[in-house]
């Protein structure tokens, strides 16, 4: 009796493995973006650097300077490649935007806030 | 001190980790079908009557699997999931045995884990693999003949990776005595075949249990079919009762490229065991792992044959499996796929005291009562 107790319970943890580990780990990052440069920002997304597999949209909207985002959720938790379009002035009256890249950026799952800021010609990302 | 020691090993493994790459998830189905075949082999004997074993992986450490894809490093779980089955029966009482046999896994990788349904991304990858027999045999002059099907059944295949449908492959096998043949096809062509001698005398199949016959080695050739690496050959040879052995596989091709396995068991059923295992990939370098298996669990670290079963898993993988590999003749004796001989049961006790009239010269009257029974 007592062996067959112990058998069901070296199960138990095995046959809730999948739940348990939903109480720790997340599967969805829910991202806001607060846009701090001197530019517009939009169409923030994951790329493959070698071209090999299409752009993943995140965030499409245009971000206004001292504007927060709206919230994008995905289907993503890792540690990816970020790149985002930035408004160029120096075009003139034609208005164009230019690609910056933000580099390997983790995102945890859960709920994140981005803080984009200039530092020099470059965008950087304070995560909050 | 003792976290320190903590610190330091976890940072170790976290450094070491190993990432599944896309491609070994393409590559893997072939390596699936090959081993499903293997031990589809080596469990079903015209001596033996059944075979249960199912394999239910768990890999402890949520970044132990992670997938490397061209957009950077995502979380999330390799999974395997494995049961097979094998039974005969005779044909009215004759010598004459059918059965079939059903091998499946269930593999992948996927960003959350899960127990029966499967959860859906754009970066997983689920496959079903079966292995489907039909065996007739006979265990007096130890034959057997077996016709067969594995059918490969994508359930779902993310963006990443090449789009693909269901195949199928037809088998047969053929085995006379130590001897025994299968060959794989798929439409009109041969993809593999294997030839296995197996040497080692195997008191379930009715062979010696002690002697010299004992020490002769189980060797096995494997031909791919339009493969980088088309010849495989093993080579298994106990080393001491039938307890330890060494197991090894050597690619004649690439040569760089060999695993070997030094197992140790408690016992010839083969039920609880500790494998050491080395190999040599293709740039070289050396690896080395260890392994537990008990009869309904099983702890690996780092193993060859993980490398070959589980998406080219390597580094520092610690792997915690729900398992049991259990093959049986009659309810008289039970052991390990592959093993030589039967497990120590309570019945074969039970008989040296109880003997049945004629079975043994009793020293017993028969109207002595012993232990209260008459």
């Amino acid at each position: 009796m007592k062996t067959k107790m112990g058998i069901v319970l070296i199960f138990i943890p095995f046959l809730l493995n999948g739940c348990l580990t939903h109480w720790m780990m997340d599967t969805q990052t829910r991202l806001q973006v607060e846009n701090h440069t001197s530019a517009r920002i939009a169409n923030l997304r994951i790329v493959a650097l070698d071209g090999s597999a299409p752009d993943i949209s995140w965030m499409p909207d245009t971000i206004e300077t001292n504007k927060r985002s709206r919230v994008f959720t995905e289907d993503l938790v890792g540690t990816f490649h970020f790149r985002i379009s930035s408004e160029d002035s120096t075009c003139g009256d034609s208005m164009c935007w230019r690609d910056q890249e933000l580099g390997d950026l983790a995102v945890d799952g859960g709920s994140a806030l981005w803080r984009m800021e200039t530092s020099g010609s470059k965008i950087i990302v304070d995560v909050r | 001190m003792r976290i320190l020691l903590i610190l330091l090993l976890s940072w170790a493994v976290s450094a070491l980790a190993w990432t599944v790459q896309p491609q070994d998830l393409v590559s893997q189905p072939a390596r699936t079908r090959e081993s499903q075949l293997r031990e589809f082999h080596e469990a079903f004997k015209p001596e033996y009557d059944s075979y249960l074993g199912f394999d239910w992986m768990l890999l402890p450490k949520p970044d132990e699997s992670r997938l490397q894809s061209p957009y950077g490093i995502h979380n999330g779980f390799a999974f395997r999931q494995r049961f097979a089955i094998f039974l005969q029966n005779p044909i009215d009482s004759s010598v004459y045995r059918m059965g079939f046999a059903w091998w499946v896994e269930r593999q992948g990788w996927q960003n959350e884990d899960f127990l029966f349904i499967p959860p859906t991304s754009e970066m997983g990858v689920v496959r079903d693999i079966h292995t489907l027999a039909l065996t007739a045999s006979n265990a007096k002059k130890s034959w057997a003949a077996v016709a067969g099907l594995q059918w490969q059944n994508p359930e779902q295949v993310g963006s990443l990776y090449p789009a693909e449908g269901d195949s199928l492959w037809w088998f047969s096998e053929a085995d006379w005595k130590s001897l025994g043949v299968q060959a794989v096809f798929h439409r009109e062509a041969w993809t593999q075949v294997r030839a296995t001698v197996e040497l080692e005398a195997r008191a379930l199949r009715g062979g010696d249990s002690t002697g010299w016959k004992t020490y002769l080695p189980d060797l096995e050739a494997l031909v791919t079919r339009d493969s980088a690496d088309p010849l495989r050959l093993g080579y298994r040879q106990n080393i001491w009762r039938q307890r330890l052995y060494l197991d090894g596989s050597y690619w004649v091709m690439q040569g760089e490229h060999a695993n070997g396995s030094l197992l140790m068991y408690t016992d010839a059923s083969h039920l609880v065991g500790l494998e050491l295992g080395a190999r040599r990939r293709d740039n070289g370098k050396l690896s080395w792992g260890v392994g537990i298996e008990a009869p309904f669990a099983r702890v690996s670290f780092n193993l060859p044959r993980e490398y070959d079963q589980l998406f080219h898993s390597h580094g520092s993988t610690i792997l915690v499996e729900l398992h049991m590999s259990l093959g049986a003749i009659s309810k008289e004796s039970l052991f390990r796929r592959n093993a030589p001989r039967s497990a120590p049961m309570e019945t074969d006790k039970i008989k040296k005291v109880f003997p049945k009239d004629g079975e043994n010269e009793s020293t017993l009257g028969k109207n002595t009562s012993i232990g209260g029974l008459p």
